[in-house]
Parts: C-alpha cells; sequence; structure tokens
C-alpha cells in the first residue's frame, strides 16, 4: 500500500464511489465484520438518545466524565481487535508519554482555559454590552446540541486552518504533528499553548441548556474519537461524507507537509467540503522530517525555539554564524 | 558493568536508586554459543533508526535518540551488553538505562505538586498521580520481562513476534 492515497493522482483521481471500494476493510468472522460495520453508528444513536432521554441526575458533568474514560479506553481495547497498522500499535513507552499530554490536558490546561479561556471573556463582553442570550436555552434541545457542536467545530476548523496557514500558530501546532504513529490517545499530545488555543470557541456565548453542553461532548466524542484511533472499521459512506475519520485525518498528519494543509475540521468534514480544503483518502505514514519521534521536552519548548534561536544570536552572533 | 569513575560511597549511594531506571539481567548461552555469534544474534535490535552502538571487545554499547514507537527497546536509550565466560558456561549480562521509566517515576510527584497548587486540579491531579504510579510499576516490571523474553528469542534464533511490525505494510 502506498503510504498515502488519495491526495493527488498523475491519472484520473478515483471518484468517491471508487474509493469507497478501494478502502481496505475488516477482516475475520462475520460476527467481527458485523461488529466494526455497525459500531460506529450505534454508538452514535446510543449517546443522542442517552443525552435526550437520561433523568437528570444522570446527565451529570461526573457521568460525562465516566463515560469519555470509558469510551476512550474501549477504543484502545479495540485496537487490539481490528487493528489498522501493526506499527501504530502501543506500547508502553507511547502510553506513558500519551498519558502525560492527557493529564496536562485535564489540569494545566484547563486552569488556563477556566481563566484566560473563551469563556471568561465572552462572559464579561456579554456584561460589560449588556448582552442576554438566555432565549437560545428555548430551542429543541437537540437543536442546542447541534449549534454547539457546529459554532465549536466552525472555530476550530479556522483556528486549525490558521495554524496550518501562519507561522506563530504553525510552531504551536507542529509538535502534534511529530508524532510517529495514531492511537486513541494521541489526539491530547501536543503543546499546551495549541491544545488551550484550540479549545477557544464561541459557543459560550448562548445560554444554552447546561446539559446541551454535555450532550455536545457526548455526542462529539462518538464522533471524534476514532479520528486518532489505530482500528480499522468499515466506516458506511455517508458518514464519511458528513464527519472526520481516521482516513481524512491520518491524511492530514501525512509525512509532507504540503499533504497536512487539508481536513481541519475536529467533527464535522462538510466544514472543509463546503470551504474547498476536503481530501478524502487516507496515509499510513505518518509524522514530520520523515517520521522524527519528537521528545516530551521539545514539545514543550518548540513554540519558544525561534525566540531562543535569536537569544542565542543576539548574546553570541558569531558563535551562531558558524553553526 | 564496569563502572570507572565516581568515588566509591557514590557508586553505591547511585547503585540503591538506580533500579528506578536500570534494568539489569543475565541470560545463560547455549553450550558453545561464542560472544560473537551472540551479538551477531541480537545486532538486528540495534540496526534501528536512532540507534548508535560499538563493539569494544566482549562488550557491546548502545544509545539511542529518539526511537522510533516500535523499536523493541524504545524504552531504554543507552545500555551495555557483556559476554562473560564462568564455570558453568557463558552467559549475557545486560545494563539497560531509561530515561522513561525515570520520567514515569516522577510524574507522579509533578501531578501531586499541581493537584495542591491548583484547586481545581485537586481531584484530577490525585488521580493521574495514581494512574503513573501504576503505569510505573507495571512499566518496570513489564519491560524487564520483555527485554529478558526478547534477547532469549533472539539468542535462540526464534523470530518473537508472528505478526509484522514494518511500516508500509497493511495490515487489511
Amino acid at each position: 500500500m502506498n503510504a498515502a492515497f488519495g491526495s493527488q493522482s498523475a491519472t484520473r483521481a478515483p471518484d468517491a464511489r471508487e474509493r469507497a471500494t478501494q478502502r481496505p476493510t475488516v477482516h475475520g468472522g462475520p460476527v467481527k465484520r458485523l461488529f466494526f460495520t455497525w459500531f460506529q453508528p450505534t454508538v452514535l444513536l446510543a449517546m443522542i438518545l442517552f443525552w435526550t432521554y437520561a433523568p437528570d441526575k444522570l446527565a451529570t458533568p461526573a457521568v460525562a466524565i465516566g463515560i469519555g474514560i470509558a469510551f476512550k479506553a474501549l477504543c484502545l481495547g479495540l485496537e487490539w481487535v481490528s487493528e489498522r497498522h501493526a506499527h501504530w500499535r502501543l506500547t508502553w513507552k507511547e502510553l506513558t508519554t500519551d498519558l502525560f499530554y492527557v493529564a496536562v490536558s485535564f489540569t494545566l490546561v484547563k486552569f488556563a482555559a477556566k481563566h484566560i479561556g473563551s469563556e471568561p471573556a465572552i462572559d464579561a463582553a456579554k456584561h460589560y454590552f449588556n448582552i442576554h442570550t438566555a432565549w437560545a436555552g428555548h430551542w429543541p434541545f437537540l437543536v442546542q446540541v447541534f449549534v454547539t457542536m457546529l459554532v465549536f467545530d466552525f472555530g476550530q476548523y479556522w483556528m486549525h486552518r490558521a495554524m496550518h496557514n501562519w507561522y506563530p500558530l504553525w510552531v504551536t501546532h507542529a509538535p502534534h504533528h511529530y508524532i510517529t504513529q495514531l492511537n486513541a490517545l494521541k489526539g491530547a499530545v501536543g503543546n499546551p499553548i495549541e491544545i488551550f488555543l484550540i479549545g477557544l470557541g464561541i459557543g459560550g456565548f448562548f445560554d444554552f441548556l447546561p446539559r446541551a453542553a454535555l450532550a455536545a461532548g457526548g455526542i462529539g466524542l462518538a464522533i471524534d474519537v476514532y479520528t486518532h484511533a489505530n482500528i480499522r472499521f468499515n466506516t458506511p459512506r455517508w458518514w464519511l461524507y458528513l464527519f472526520n475519520t481516521i482516513e481524512h485525518h491520518s491524511l492530514h498528519h501525512s509525512q509532507d507537509y504540503q499533504s497536512t494543509r487539508c481536513n481541519y475540521a475536529n467533527t464535522f468534514i462538510f466544514i472543509d467540503r463546503i470551504f474547498g480544503t476536503c481530501v478524502d483518502g487516507e496515509a499510513e505514514l505518518v509524522g514530520q522530517e520523515g517520521g522524527r519521534r519528537m521528545p516530551i521536552k521539545e514539545q514543550m519548548l518548540y513554540p519558544f525555539l525561534p525566540l531562543i534561536d535569536k537569544a542565542r544570536a543576539w548574546r553570541s552572533p558569531t558563535a551562531v554564524a558558524a553553526e | 558493568m564496569a563502572q570507572s569513575h565516581g568515588g566509591r560511597g557514590g557508586m553505591i549511594a547511585l547503585r540503591l536508586i538506580d533500579w528506578i531506571w536500570t534494568v539489569r539481567g543475565s541470560l545463560s548461552l547455549a553450550a558453545g554459543q561464542s560472544g560473537d555469534d551472540a551479538f551477531a544474534r541480537l545486532d538486528a535490535l540495534f540496526r534501528e533508526q536512532g540507534t548508535t552502538r560499538r563493539r569494544e571487545g566482549h562488550v557491546l554499547i548502545f544509545h539511542k535518540v529518539n526511537a522510533l514507537s516500535q523499536d523493541k527497546l524504545a524504552v531504554f536509550e543507552r545500555g551495555e551488553l557483556q559476554v562473560v565466560g564462568g564455570p558453568s558456561g557463558s552467559e549475557l549480562r545486560y545494563d539497560l538505562k531509561s530515561r522513561a521509566l525515570l520520567f514515569c517515576f516522577l510524574a507522579p510527584f509533578f501531578f501531586l505538586g499541581v493537584s495542591a497548587a491548583i484547586e481545581t486540579s485537586r481531584i484530577s491531579g490525585r488521580v493521574f498521580a495514581g494512574i503513573f504510579t501504576a503505569l510505573y510499576i507495571a512499566g518496570r516490571l513489564l519491560e524487564a520481562r520483555l527485554v529478558a523474553r526478547l534477547f532469549a528469542l533472539r539468542l535462540a534464533g526464534a523470530d518473537e513476534t508472528h505478526r509484522s511490525d514494518a511500516p508500509g505494510t497493511c495490515s487489511a
């Protein structure tokens, strides 16, 4: 198999039907194939039903966090049942490294978002301009959920696209592209500044029901958890058309930089289709600089390296020139 | 393994704690198996991207920089392997250093500090401290067993895996 296919072709590009039939499928017995064909739509439907109809005592942030952790763990388990690529297989070292980034997101980045993120800024702006949006809480529940997801993903799309097109933002996002394999935890890997920036959004502008935000998080998880997961599914074609998938996102992680400049949306790939940045296909070899694995220390320092280099040049111009 | 620098007291003190990031062990070589043959059988393990190695007689010393995930020795950044003869035959002794193990050992202290410093991370910081403690114990035991098994199988000339790990192959 080529390292990447579907991005460009020297001859006639295959159409959507051809690409769908060319995709590798789940191998195994009928039960396994049935499971990995219907798993994604079934979980999505279950998540919608749960967050719509669950009693209030169950629809809580603690339950949402619990579902998120359990679902990620389940996906890590499924990676061993229907694996996409053996060289993406999770090892103890990768698990430890990935969980460090997850832990940083849950603690330090969360703390920063609470105090200097978009939510406090929106609250302050609404208070200053005396804006009230309580009317939004009377919309149909699933409309509130969908608008929450769409507004967040729309903001994420443009932030992500900007990161690939403006150097000061790219240096915050580039470390995430140095991952050399994909698994269900890899979405958290990156410089904390990027994780903070990508979490900014104006979803908090509307005073939707608190439950709508939980539902948006849960339903979003049931779509985008797979985008970094090393799981082979027989993903339905309608799903590939609407949602971001491991196929789209692995292509976004291609080793050549130009191929990374596509498929920016986190959840709804149709946003990329609308703005002409969607490329259907998938890649197997991921990373940058030929697949160099970036250690944690360099991931943390990477956005500051241009400044560090300038400081070095200022302190010792001859030594830097010699380098 | 040969240690030529540092005071004796310092070396003893270091030895008391370096089990945190060091995996040591030994494996008996087959009767008649030479050091050259043993190192030849292990050689493929040190031909990975980012790995440098050198032989000094019966000692092989290796270093790794940014080892790839599926490098079977990715956990260890440096180490020494030595073939020594004894009354009951030759054996391979290894002494492997791992920054990943040290990092995982220290991570709980970092997140306990975070939980103490940041009120909103009080619970999550402790949870992750617990997770990294469990990960360290699992990793320290697992990686020692895996490397012993890896060396034993390679020395016996067996392939330790039936599944391809090579990039560029399609599993489907």
